[in-house]
């Protein structure tokens, strides 16, 4: 086949693909689509019968339109510049088949398909997006090499800018395909086995800790409430067992804070202990109750040494030396992560926190409020809770009314001469999960109730792409937890308004996609660790030693199934075997053929030519070299004419020649020239 | 195939040619390559240059039979061939093989015999065999006819027919040696004594082999291609009548071997072709433009002009 046929079959290729792509894209119309399609069939049936179809000239022209056609499509239609920039693209690669005179157009062609497919991945979760990838990559990689020899034999004037016959046939297609999938597979393969240093220079502290200011510590009511507003993103949450959106709101337990000193609340737990450690798991003294979830968390680094579960942790499964806990159930790292952590948590949402033994009195404190102030809640405590006997109902109330009569907002009204809490509370009315978690335990407290706040994160927002949470920044949220008398212990309370517990931040379905796509490419390529590796190795020798005895289980006649599947595998493994034998017979053959002229031959041929000693096409190779008269040509050319047209092969010691040779010829020239 | 045996033996003839032809190296081998393609040979020239010379060195130089015939316009077939005879004595048809069963053969202005003498040589040369009377007698091997033409002294001969000068494997022209050359010739002993002083470096078999290595030389496919182009080249240039024959193009394939050969070589390469294309082309060719007695000048200018415009194979 001629390799203008190539090109032409290898462009329309790609502009197919192109236009694919865009289809996949969202907010593409069918008709569009089908328009542009007729269009590339309309150039291409032209171009079969006439070379340049555009005049020279009027391209420049066209391309202006085009481009004035995508500013008023971005600025009419809704400014979606992923959807005009794919109609774009689309209109000028089609206009674009119909003005190629130049290998440039070509390439002009491929990357225009490039952005295509990067616009199609802009707005595109389909799975079929990974195909089309693949096959741009393949045809990419074809349609360079196809440029690359026609470039080569445009500039040797010899050949008429046409390969000889042959050399683009099957052998051609074949190599190109079975190269390119070598070269992803080999890629592939290397980054698999590269060996991973477990702890090195390169992990040091290669993430800024992102500074937590929507958990804390303190709870400081007013201090702070952009917060909420930042989408960092905190920690991802998928359930191994069950990859199915669990039923929420779920919450993220962080800390607990019981001291209140007027202004902030602060931790009031200073009793911590070791959790006990087993093999591979940390046990915490927690008696499971009803359904275990299992969760798997991927916690950035934050610079607090808190570690989130969702409440009641049984057990926990992580790289860590040891975990701390206290009398709240709150778990502590050592130290706060200067990397992303995974770690996984077996929780029993029902499960119960060990009875408070001890003195309660420090759950109803409030005695740095002011005494005025602590006057007017209790007076408001009292009147909420008028109708309501025991704890539980009393807290319930209580919780009814914050929710009913204060509004949630990020932005809260504020008298900078009031305290916040008592703005919250009796004049402005609004706030957010900290006002309404303070407001709360103080009405409790003041009227004896046991309360602390609670920090964390709520659930945030369900990723569909790969069915796990991901928890932002502004998922920050506090509730509090109000005791009970046995046998219910601590429960949880949330006073804040439904508005405030819906996710704030959400991510486009694309941004979902990617950050999916981010984290795989975290867990399995950058994190791709030497245990992964050796996991790897181990499924492997698993599954070898599992093929080994099924089939010896199959030879034995013990299980038709087994002995299925090992003559699956042998046949398998007969085909790779044929596969390979008949690729290296063709590879041979291949050979034979591209070896017909040496290389070297025409490099000298090459290097000459820059110093304006060309071969006529009448010359004979001897005649040149005659002419020429340079040290060396007429070796190299004896060389050649008898790997040429001898035995076709080079002795070790003419590689040495040739290169010595080659190596003058080269430096002459360039002193010379 | 010892072709190291060949290369040195092939040597050695080159050597002992340059005694006698001083100064024409490319000619010799020429003649070389006539006689390890078993083809013959045709020296045009005119007298006094050495043709026969030429013929002497290489028969000399050589193990086998030599003979002469010197060609005039009533020299007979049968004083060519032989001729059947009655022996009275045993009462039957004998026949007395001609000078031609011989090794080597110089036909010395074989222009000069008529047309049904040039005929009789016609089976010797494409089969190597005579039939007399009806029998088929078989030529020694090697054989090797070489045929001298003056091309200026037309006067009583009678031109080679076109079937003829096809048979002849190679044609080559002599020319005037150089100056420092001639000089040498004139001053040497003579010819007569250069000759005599050869002694034969080879013997018939050896020749056998050396053209059995001829024939196993490797010819690349393009380098066939480029025999193709050359061939058919003449057929459809404007200056020329008639083209060359496929025997013609099969020629120049096995000159171009036997000359890789002479060269020491087992491959041919794109020079043999090319250095061969006019010696085994021109006597093969029909000029248009036919100026009379330039003719053979002509077809070696439109066969360079072909060669000029070919694409060798790289």
């Amino acid at each position: 086949m001629r390799l203008s046929n190539y090109m032409l079959i290898i462009t329309y290729f790609m502009a197919g693909l192109g236009l694919y792509a865009v289809t996949l894209a969202d907010n593409i119309e069918p008709l569009f689509v089908i328009f542009m399609g007729s269009g590339i069939v309309f150039s291409l049936v032209m171009r079969l019968w006439k070379n340049r179809i555009i005049p020279r000239g009027l391209w420049n022209f066209i391309a202006l339109f085009i481009v004035i056609v995508f500013i008023a499509d971005f600025f009419l239609g809704g400014r979606d510049l992923t959807a005009s920039g794919a109609r774009f693209l689309t209109i000028l690669l089609t206009a674009k088949l119909f003005d190629i005179s130049s290998n440039r157009d070509y390439v002009i062609i491929y990357g225009t398909v490039f952005f295509q497919i990067l616009a199609a991945a802009a707005s595109t979760v389909s799975l079929l997006f990974l195909p089309v990838l693949l096959l741009f990559i393949m045809g990419t990689i074809f349609a360079m090499i196809t440029v690359t020899i026609q470039k080569e034999f445009e500039s040797g004037s010899d050949s008429g800018g046409e390969p000889p016959r042959g050399l683009l046939d099957a052998p051609f297609i074949f190599y190109a395909v079975v190269l390119s999938s070598i070269t992803i597979t080999i890629t592939f393969l290397i980054f698999m086995i590269l060996p991973r240093m477990e702890a090195g220079f390169f992990q040091q502290r290669n993430q800024e800790a992102i500074k937590i200011a929507g958990f804390s510590e303190t709870v400081d009511p007013g201090a702070y409430g952009p917060v909420k507003k930042d989408p960092t993103v905190i920690m991802r949450v998928d359930f191994p067992g069950n990859p199915t959106r669990p039923h929420g709101p779920l919450y993220f337990r962080g800390t607990t804070l019981s001291s209140y000193d007027g202004r902030a609340w602060h931790r009031g737990e200073t009793k911590e202990k070791l959790v006990k450690k087993t093999a591979e798991d940390f046990i915490l003294p927690v008696r499971p109750r009803g359904r275990v979830i299992e969760e798997r968390i991927l916690l950035e680094p934050l610079d607090t040494n808190v570690l989130f579960t969702m409440p009641r942790a049984l057990r926990i499964q992580g790289k860590f030396t040891n975990l701390w806990t206290d009398a709240s159930g709150t778990v502590y790292l050592p130290s706060p992560p200067f990397s992303r952590i995974e770690y996984m948590v077996w929780s029993s949402p029902a499960a119960k926190l060990s009875a408070m033994n001890g003195d309660l009195s420090r759950f109803t404190d409030i005695s740095a409020v002011d005494e005025t102030f602590k006057a007017r809640i209790k007076d408001l405590a009292l009147e909420i809770t008028a109708g309501g006997s025991g704890i539980v109902e009393k807290s319930a109330l209580i919780k009814n009314y914050l929710k009913n009569n204060y509004t949630y907002t990020l932005d809260p009204e504020s008298d900078k001469d009031r305290l916040p809490m008592e703005d919250f509370l009796f004049y402005s009315k609004e706030g957010y999960c900290e006002h309404f978690a303070t407001a709360f335990a103080l009405l409790a407290r003041s009227i004896g109730i046991p309360a602390r706040i609670v920090t964390g994160f709520l659930e945030g927002e369900w990723n569909k792409s790969g069915s796990y949470f991901i928890v932002r920044q502004s998922d920050a949220h506090s509730w509090a937890e109000v005791y009970a008398p046995p046998p219910a212990g601590w429960v949880r309370v949330d006073a804040t308004p439904a508005e405030g517990l819906s996710p704030l931040q959400r991510g486009t379905e694309f941004s979902n996609y990617m950050d999916y796509l981010h984290l795989k490419w975290n867990r399995y390529v950058v994190n791709f660790t030497s245990t992964d590796q050796k996991k790897l190795a181990f499924t492997f020798q698993e599954s070898g030693g599992n093929i080994v005895s099924a089939f010896k289980k199959g030879l034995q006649g013990s299980g038709a199934y087994t002995f299925a599947v090992s003559q699956f595998l042998l046949v398998l493994l007969l085909l790779a075997f044929i596969a390979l034998l008949v690729i290296k017979t063709r590879s041979r053959r291949a050979r034979e053929y591209l070896a017909k002229t040496p290389g070297f031959y025409l490099d000298m041929l090459r290097v000459l030519k820059k110093r304006g000693l060309e071969k006529e096409s009448a010359e004979t190779a001897t005649e040149f070299a005659r002419r020429v008269s340079r040290p060396g040509v007429g070796e190299l050319t004896e060389i050649y004419e008898r790997v040429r047209f001898g035995s076709g092969e080079c002795a070790t010691g003419d590689y040495r020649r040739i290169k010595s040779i080659l190596h003058g010829l080269k430096k002459m020239s360039r002193r010379q020239g | 195939m010892d072709f190291t045996r060949v290369y040195t033996q092939v040597q050695s003839l080159k050597n002992n040619l340059n005694q006698v032809l001083l100064g024409k190296s490319e000619i010799i081998d020429v003649a070389l390559t006539a006689l390890l393609s078993k083809g013959d040979l045709l020296i045009e020239d005119v007298p006094g240059v050495g043709k026969t010379t030429l013929a002497h060195g290489l028969a000399r130089s050589i193990n086998c039979d030599f003979l002469r015939i010197q060609f005039t316009s009533d020299l007979l077939p049968s004083d060519v061939v032989g001729v059947t005879i009655f022996n009275q004595g045993r009462q039957d048809f004998q026949f007395r093989k001609g000078p031609i069963f011989a090794n080597f053969i110089l036909a010395d202005e074989i222009n000069r015999a008529t047309p049904k003498t040039q005929s009789a040589l016609l089976e010797a040369m494409s089969e190597r065999q005579v039939s007399v009377d009806g029998v088929t007698h078989l030529l020694p091997e090697p054989f090797m006819l070489i045929a001298t033409q003056n091309p200026v002294d037309f006067s009583g001969t009678f031109p080679l027919p076109e079937s003829q000068l096809d048979r002849f494997a190679l044609s080559v022209k002599i020319g005037y040696p150089d100056a420092e050359f001639e000089k040498r010739i004139i001053i040497s002993a003579g010819e007569p004594e250069a000759l005599k002083s050869l002694t034969p470096v080879v013997d018939a078999t050896d020749i056998l082999k050396m053209q059995e290595a001829a024939s196993s030389v490797t010819v690349d496919d393009d380098l066939v291609n480029y025999i193709l182009a050359i061939a058919r080249a003449t057929r459809v240039h404007k200056d020329i009548r008639l083209g060359v024959s496929p025997r013609g193009a099969k020629t120049l394939y096995r000159s171009a071997q036997a000359h890789a050969v002479v060269n020491g070589r087992e491959y041919a390469t794109p020079d043999d072709i090319k250095a061969l294309a006019v010696n085994v082309f021109s006597h093969r060719i029909v000029s248009a433009l036919g100026t009379h007695g330039e003719e053979l000048e002509e077809n070696k200018a439109i066969l360079c002009d072909i060669l000029e415009r070919a694409v060798v194979p790289v």
